[in-house]
């Protein structure tokens, strides 16, 4: 057991060094990303905020709309994995180096969960460090409900989302068995998160009947959910329903994902394109 | 000028008979450009439902805007996008040695060999949004000539973008990384789908000229809504040929540190 628990660690553990290989590029990206939002977010809401002439629209303030703007970035990519356009699974289709993990005596798929799993180590360590910086020099939103509470359970909704966009973007990558570049359905679900998940603006200012569509989607659950359980805005009604979708999006792309990758292997040559 | 004129025409009909075979990518690429339009005017359309005006600009002029940026966004897909994709593990591979050996500019080689035929679809559909929307407009006044001067500053926008683009991937002739730090462009090039007053202060400073994103779609709508401004056009076409004396700067100096496979 403990040369079987082994093995995850150390594969963990290269994926980390792996990750930090380029530091200057990881943590680039990281902070440029947050930057980008956050910087970009105070501006545009302080001019919606100022040509509407009021401190608050749909229960946000310019601070808590900051706050959410910096939250949102982090939720996704947890959600996506660090270095989700490297698409390395369909890269490993591509080029025949599936091989070598069909030879391996463990699940490919488990394989490459972990190997997402040491990637999210370093970023949530980056998340973290964000926060910590950001509660040092500002003081928490007065219309946000951030308890002890709704921190951990932001942590289980993040391993929730994390395991969803697993499965969602493992199977649009197994596409690569049949498609010659799956590159743009990725870049598709990426999108679908910038508006229906809720990145880029909060769900409850979305006009009524988006609002209600965007809520049964699994785009949400990546970005968006993570993010309100954090804030203490998710009530008991909404995690109950949720989790719902949750379990109905997992259930369907799981699915989805054994049908793709039992056909798909039927199909590899690894012969490499 | 006529023979990288006659070098681009073969690029392209050689990009063109290459690219129609995938026609499932044609399918797939032509959808996530419509989507990453919709995405953008949708914000917008939310946007508006809390406001009348944003940065003094009403919906209608913040719709256009938003069409002058992804057209500048369809340029860079079909012409340079795919190229600027590989130019980092080109350079940190030592693939470059290939393009320095050839009899033209490396750096045009690198940047325009590829032209992603399956975007024009895309191209085309942008002009075509910002047609519609042009055409549906009550309160902008439009002539043929403020549409052909906008259309043709978004083009020189295009110019920044590209410059902009090269200018995050150079870094790779030292980091030997797989992206130079492209991952720091795609965060912050997002400045380019807001207009640039509603920035304030040495933050609106800096993304119109060490950064300019904050000018490439921002400034020729401007000039389009209020009319040809001097003070505009000369930071405009003055932030661009700086930008390019840069990048031609530090392209020389990438080279001299540039360690090819083959040494």
């Amino acid at each position: 057991m403990d040369e079987v628990s082994g093995w995850e660690r150390s594969l963990i553990a290269v994926e980390i060094k792996k990750f930090l290989a380029f530091r200057l590029e990881v943590f680039g990206r990281f902070f440029g990303m947050i930057l980008g939002s956050v910087v970009a977010a105070y501006f545009i809401w302080s001019a919606v905020f100022e040509a509407r002439g009021t401190d608050e629209i749909g229960g946000y303030s310019l601070s808590l709309m900051v706050l959410y703007s910096l939250l949102t970035p982090m939720a996704i990519g947890l959600s996506f994995g660090g270095s989700w356009a490297d698409m390395t699974f369909a890269r490993d289709i591509y080029q025949g180096y599936l091989s070598r993990y069909l030879l391996y005596p463990v699940s490919v798929i488990y394989y490459k969960w972990l190997e997402k799993l040491g990637q999210n180590v370093i970023f949530l360590i980056q998340c973290a460090l964000t926060v910590g910086i950001y509660l040092a020099f500002f003081d928490l939103p007065q219309s946000s409900g951030i308890t002890v509470f709704s921190v951990m359970g932001s942590l289980v909704a993040l391993f929730l989302s994390s395991l969803l966009g697993f499965v969602l973007i493992s199977s649009l990558e197994m596409c690569a068995f049949w498609v010659d570049n799956v590159w743009s359905l990725v870049a598709i679900l990426r999108m679908g998160t910038w508006i229906m998940g809720g990145q880029l603006i909060p769900l409850t200012l979305f006009p009524e009947d988006w609002r209600r569509i965007a809520e049964l989607l699994p785009f949400q659950l990546l970005v968006s959910f993570p993010v309100r359980v954090f804030l203490g805005q998710a009530d008991f009604s909404e995690l109950l329903r949720t989790f719902g979708v949750w379990v109905f999006w997992m259930s369907v792309s799981s699915m989805l994902m054994a049908l793709l990758w039992k056909r798909g292997r039927l199909k590899y040559t690894g012969v490499g394109v | 000028m006529m023979r990288y004129l006659r070098i681009y025409w073969a690029f392209f009909r050689f990009s063109f008979s290459k690219h129609l075979q995938f026609r499932v990518d044609l399918s797939f690429r032509i959808i996530m450009d419509f989507i990453f339009y919709a995405t953008y005017l949708s914000f917008y359309h939310i946007i508006f439902e809390h406001t009348d005006t944003l940065a003094g600009w009403t919906k209608d002029q913040a719709m256009v805007f938003v069409c002058g940026g992804l057209i500048v966004d369809a340029i860079h897909m079909v012409f340079y996008s795919g190229n600027l994709w590989t130019f980092p593990q080109t350079v940190s591979k030592g693939d470059l040695d290939y393009y320095l050996v050839r009899p033209v500019s490396p750096l045009f080689f690198l940047c325009f060999r590829e032209i992603i035929v399956n975007s024009f679809v895309n191209l085309i559909g942008s002009f075509a949004i910002l047609a519609y929307l042009l055409h549906r407009s009550e309160t902008i006044q439009v002539t043929v000539l403020g549409v052909v001067g906008f259309v043709a500053m978004i083009c020189i926008g295009s110019v920044i973008h590209w410059a902009m683009s090269v200018l995050f991937i150079l870094p790779v002739f030292w980091s030997q990384s797989q992206s130079g730090l492209s991952g720091v462009f795609w965060s912050i090039e997002q400045f380019i789908r807001y207009p640039d007053r509603v920035f304030r202060s040495w933050t609106r400073v800096v993304l119109v000229t060490i950064l300019p994103f904050g000018l490439i779609a921002s400034f020729p709508a401007t000039i389009f809504f209020e009319g040809p401004r001097w003070d505009l056009l000369i930071h405009f076409f003055g932030v661009t040929v700086a930008l390019l004396l840069v990048i031609g700067f530090i392209w020389k100096k990438g080279l001299k540190v540039y360690s090819s496979a083959s040494s």
